[in-house]
């Protein structure tokens, strides 16, 4: 007989002789009566819970400890994710307002090229002047013009940082486009705008888009 | 897999010493496991004390090692029994055989039977012969093919039953098979061999 011939007739030994050595009711209960006894014998009482305790226990019973931390990273990682797409939003005053910057300045601080990061400090100031336009308040235009006026210095600071001369041209001739840009926009802005932002909020902005429309010099040394 | 409901008594038994769940796996399992006994100790007037033995031993090992969490009652059972088991063996002076499972000869690729469908019906002799040759086989490959082909347990519960890892428990399950390939040709060429 072949190993798998012998394997298959097995099963017919299952039900013609091991299914047969099935104790019997009479025999269970007196078993039963067996084991209950020593149960008895122990002397163990049970534990009682309240309802919560026990639903709470059986799932930290039923979820493996691996599988709990995995959930709770994944719920960790979707909640992110859906607090940066609701931040996108949000405007100067939101609670979710400061959630947003952090999320851009933690973009920024991962593009490692400061050519390209500058560009992208850029891009942000563009969303600033966006929200002095239409925030709600005017201590919100205020604090987004601060932020504006930060983000463009800050782009021109990590300008300097580069050290590639062809990237350093590239970036620089952005910048001044941006710049020209955002200065349109401001004063389009400031026409529109009925909110009273101070004057020296407006210059700030004013100075820091005028000091990003010229040539910048970098601390590298350009390869030479 | 246990379904919810028995994981629910499980928990219940080993966490909070619920006698009712208990008594609910003891319903569960006491034909499985009075089976198994009954199988590797046949004829024994001991049977039943036995498998009483197993479920008390089964209470006691919840209650007395609370911080230790019960996942598979039945794995837990049968480690049991096997351990009964052997405790009898040795009372009776039986020394159990020794299974190396180290050989490199050994081919070690095991078809899964129960994926098979079944082909061929054995007449009633051969049946008969082949349950004295699964009577005949070593203790320990008596113990793999009763878990294997009767209880039709997966081979990742035989291996956490019987101490071993996946593939030792593969090649155990593969020399069983060969073991009782032997026996089985060696009885069927040998006319002087009673088969009750």
């Amino acid at each position: 007989m072949t190993e798998k011939e012998l394997i298959r007739q097995l099963k017919l030994v299952k039900t013609a002789y091991y299914d047969k050595l099935a104790p019997d009711a009479e025999t269970v209960d007196k078993i039963h009566q067996i084991v209950m006894a020593r149960v008895g014998q122990c002397g163990t009482a049970p534990v009682v819970v309240s309802k919560l305790s026990f639903f709470v226990g059986f799932l930290r019973y039923l979820v493996p400890p691996q599988l709990a931390y995995g959930v709770a990273l994944l719920a960790l990682v979707i909640s992110s994710a859906v607090t940066a797409t609701i931040s996108q939003r949000a405007l100067p005053g939101d609670s979710l307002y400061s959630a947003k910057l952090a999320l851009e300045k933690t973009h920024a601080r991962f593009v490692s090229n400061p050519a390209s990061r500058a560009k992208v400090q850029m891009e942000f100031a563009g969303r600033r002047l966006e929200e002095a336009a239409t925030a709600p308040t005017a201590m919100g235009a205020k604090e987004a013009l601060q932020n504006f006026s930060q983000e463009v210095k800050s782009a021109k600071a990590t300008l300097k940082e580069a050290a590639d001369p062809l990237q350093v041209e590239e970036a620089t001739y952005e910048l001044a486009k941006k710049a020209r840009q955002y200065k349109e926009k401001l004063q389009e802005t400031q026409v529109r705008s009925t909110r009273e932002v101070d004057v020296a909020t407006l210059h700030d902005a004013e100075q820091a888009l005028q000091e990003a429309q010229e040539p910048s010099v970098t601390d590298g040394d350009g390869g030479l | 897999m246990p379904d919810l409901h028995e994981q629910q008594q499980v928990y219940q038994f080993s966490n909070l010493h619920s006698r009712e769940a208990f008594d609910g796996l003891y319903q569960r399992y006491i034909v499985a496991i009075q089976k198994y006994v009954h199988y590797r100790i046949p004829g024994s007037e001991n049977v039943d004390d036995l498998t009483a033995e197993v479920f008390g031993k089964a209470w006691e090992y919840a209650v007395k090692n609370p911080k230790v969490e019960i996942r598979n009652f039945r794995a837990l059972l049968y480690k049991i029994a096997r351990n009964e088991i052997a405790n009898f063996y040795q009372a009776q002076g039986r020394i159990p055989m020794l299974v190396e499972l180290d050989d490199p000869e050994e081919d070690t690729e095991v078809p899964d039977a129960r994926t098979d469908s079944l082909q061929k019906l054995l007449n009633k002799q051969d049946q008969t012969r082949l349950i004295k040759t699964v009577q005949k086989l070593p203790e320990p490959y008596k113990e793999i093919v009763a878990l294997r082909f009767f209880e039709e347990l997966e081979i990742a519960e035989i291996a956490e039953i019987i101490g071993k890892t996946m593939g030792n428990t593969r090649v155990l399950i593969h020399r069983s098979v060969k073991a009782l390939q032997k026996i089985y040709d060696r009885e069927g060429t040998d006319p002087t061999i009673e088969i009750s």
